[in-house]
């Protein structure tokens, strides 16, 4: 197999971050805090309406609910603007000779950068409030996987935009159905045992609910969930990337 | 050795007859056949280019020359057909691509020298050159929105200049650019075919693609031409003429004489395509003449660009009798002083027997040269050195 990516394309998916960086953040006085400002107002909401309003009995649950939203608002930003890294870079791709993918790797590591920089939000809250144990560390693992999880959906994603202008609202809503079905808001104990099964088809649960196992409860997930995971975030990225480069000569000529 | 051979190739593109750019226009029309149709650019095309050779392609608008260019760059995929390519091609096609016009001149090097091939060492040693042949100094970090458009043409350049690669492609680099810019670019070209790297230069700038491409491809719709520059631009800008003498054409081609080249060149003898009035010019002819002739004619006729004919001289009339040639050779015309004004100007160049009769090889207007003023206010074509005298009052 030849190798994912040569020094080259580092190189340019180096690049490619480092601006893409700086045209998110350089144009506002407040920059990197208004990234900040979408999953704390969510935050914000849904804790008064869950915790005060209905007196929703989880455990820490600020902390319970803001892990739950970074990681959920990262998969949604990162495949939202993951798709359309390949048409808004439409002058680079008819006009530049270089590997397709690089362009959908260096979107979603921006997003991946911004999932960091809130997470040192939560991290903060974490240790102001309850404190973090050495199982924190794990969180290197699920960020990595998570990662190629979403990079798999979004090679998809970002090549179907190129034949389906409407695919985007299309993916809002199934974002937003998501976002319901996925344990962010809830705890999975009042879900009937019987749909477990269902919900931990979906990664992104299983990734929220591991984080919180390692940030919130301290304890490690079974070794046996943990390989069910990779293997779906592999199998996931493996999938998604295969499909990308089957098709990546199209691109160019159909964008 | 060849760099690029190209076998067989053709490349065609489907256009549906209506398009279907969403999931709910596809969903309603699933079971709806789709028309479309092919259009076929170019098929069957066959040439190669060796190393270090300059290569010119033309064709008018929409022939495909820029989709020739994208498919050696490996952007494009052909339909059929291959290209073998030994060697590195930079993967550019044109200036300036990617260029955010949100962050600085500086940050802009970085990215679109990544996107180039180089990297950020070598970016960084090669900074003080990329910014004295722009000549942005000061600028650095100035937004790419507030640059000019020649600035930034400049910084575009002078970061594809530094790109480490064999074959360089070049779709329309001088249109844009003021007088100097494209002398700098002139420059570049020079450097290159010194180092001996091979360049396809796509343009509609004849002259350019005369002055610097040994050989040219002309695509236009399911047919191509690969030969001598000169020639190729002939059949380019006389398509008709050419249809007509057409076996005149063929006689030309197993001629005994054949002009190779024809340049303009300046008194210190170097090829240059822009003249001042007042300037000297030097028609610098090359022939290969397969045998032994005696008495051959050459002429030379300068048209302006309308179809003007404004003078035919030959060696004949010249009284510049040559009393034989054989092999290779190259034969000056020179122009003191010329009193041509500002415009383009199209030469044809000829050799004939001594009857002037049948001619050896005739290639009708293919050579151009402009030139510019030397001051305002000058009308007409010419400017006859002349005076004024003022012989008595009334």
């Amino acid at each position: 197999m030849k190798r994912l990516l040569g020094k080259q394309d580092l190189q340019i998916i180096k690049e490619l971050v480092k601006s893409e960086f700086k045209l998110r953040y350089q144009n506002s006085y407040l920059g990197y805090l208004w990234t900040l400002f979408k999953p704390l107002m969510l935050f914000g909401v849904i804790y008064i309406v869950f915790s005060i309003f209905m007196r929703s009995a989880i455990p820490n649950y600020p902390t319970y609910l803001l892990l739950g939203i970074i990681i959920w608002n990262y998969f949604s930003e990162a495949t939202l603007i993951g798709m359309n890294s390949l048409i808004s870079r439409r002058d680079l791709i008819t006009k530049i000779y270089f590997n397709r993918a690089i362009l959908v790797i260096a979107s979603t590591l921006s997003s991946l950068i911004t999932m960091f920089l809130n997470l040192a939000v939560f991290i903060a809250l974490l240790i102001a409030t309850q404190g973090i144990g050495p199982e924190a560390f794990l969180f290197i693992l699920y960020a990595i996987l998570l990662y190629l999880f979403t990079t798999g959906i979004t090679f998809i994603l970002a090549y179907l935009y190129i034949y389906f202008h409407d695919l985007q609202h299309i993916w809002e809503v199934l974002l937003q159905i998501g976002f319901w079905l996925t344990p962010i808001i809830y705890s999975l104990s009042i879900v009937p045992e019987i749909y477990h099964r269902y919900i931990f088809l979906n990664p992104l649960a299983r990734f929220i609910e591991y984080s919180r196992d390692i940030f919130i409860s301290h304890h490690l997930p079974e070794l046996k969930l943990n390989l069910v995971l990779i293997l779906m975030s592999f199998l996931t990225f493996i999938v998604g990337y295969k499909l990308f480069k089957s098709q990546e000569h199209t691109i160019a000529e159909k964008i | 050795m060849s760099q690029i051979i190209v076998k067989n190739l053709g490349k065609s593109f489907i256009i549906p007859h209506e398009r279907r750019n969403t999931l709910k226009e596809s969903l309603l029309s699933a079971f709806k056949k789709n028309d479309y149709e092919h259009y076929q650019l170019f098929e069957n095309l066959n040439f190669e280019i060796k190393k270090g050779e300059f290569f010119g392609i033309i064709g008018s608008n929409g022939s495909g020359k820029s989709t020739l260019l994208k498919i050696i760059a490996g952007i494009l995929k052909p339909n059929t057909g291959e290209i073998v390519i030994n060697g590195k091609v930079a993967p550019f096609l044109e200036l300036g691509i990617g260029f955010q016009q949100e962050l600085t001149a500086r940050e802009n090097i970085y990215i679109n020298g990544a996107l180039l091939g180089l990297s950020q060492k070598q970016i960084h040693q090669k900074m003080p050159a990329i910014l004295e042949f722009a000549e942005i100094g000061h600028f650095l970090d100035l937004k790419i929105k507030n640059f000019s458009s020649g600035m930034r043409s400049r910084l575009a350049f002078a970061i594809a200049t530094q790109a480490e690669a064999d074959i360089y492609l070049c779709d329309e680099v001088l249109a844009v650019g003021d007088e100097k810019f494209q002398k700098k670019c002139l420059e570049v070209f020079k450097k290159w075919k010194s180092e001996g790297k091979t360049i396809i230069l796509v343009s509609h700038a004849l002259d350019l693609i005369q002055q610097f491409c040994s050989r040219s491809l002309l695509i236009e719709k399911n047919s191509y031409l690969v030969g001598e520059s000169a020639i190729v631009i002939n059949r380019y800008l006389n398509p008709s003429q050419l249809v007509g003498n057409k076996n005149l054409i063929q006689d030309y081609q197993n001629a005994t004489v054949k002009i190779t080249s024809a340049l303009t060149l300046n008194r210190d003898f170097e090829p240059q395509s822009v003249f001042e009035t007042g300037e000297d010019i030097i028609f610098s002819i090359k022939y290969n003449s397969s045998q032994l002739i005696n008495n051959p004619v050459f002429g030379l006729a300068i048209y302006h660009e309308d179809g003007t004919h404004i003078t035919g001289p030959n060696t004949k009339t010249s009284n510049f009798p040559i009393e034989s040639i054989h092999g290779n050779g190259r034969i000056d015309c020179r122009l003191p002083a010329n009193i041509l004004l500002a415009g383009r100007y199209l030469l044809t160049v000829s050799c004939f027997d001594y009857s002037c009769a049948y001619p050896f090889d005739y290639l009708d207007k293919c050579f151009s040269f402009t030139i510019i003023p030397n001051r305002v206010n000058q009308y007409g074509l010419v400017e006859f050195n002349l005076s004024w005298e003022i012989n008595g009052y009334d």
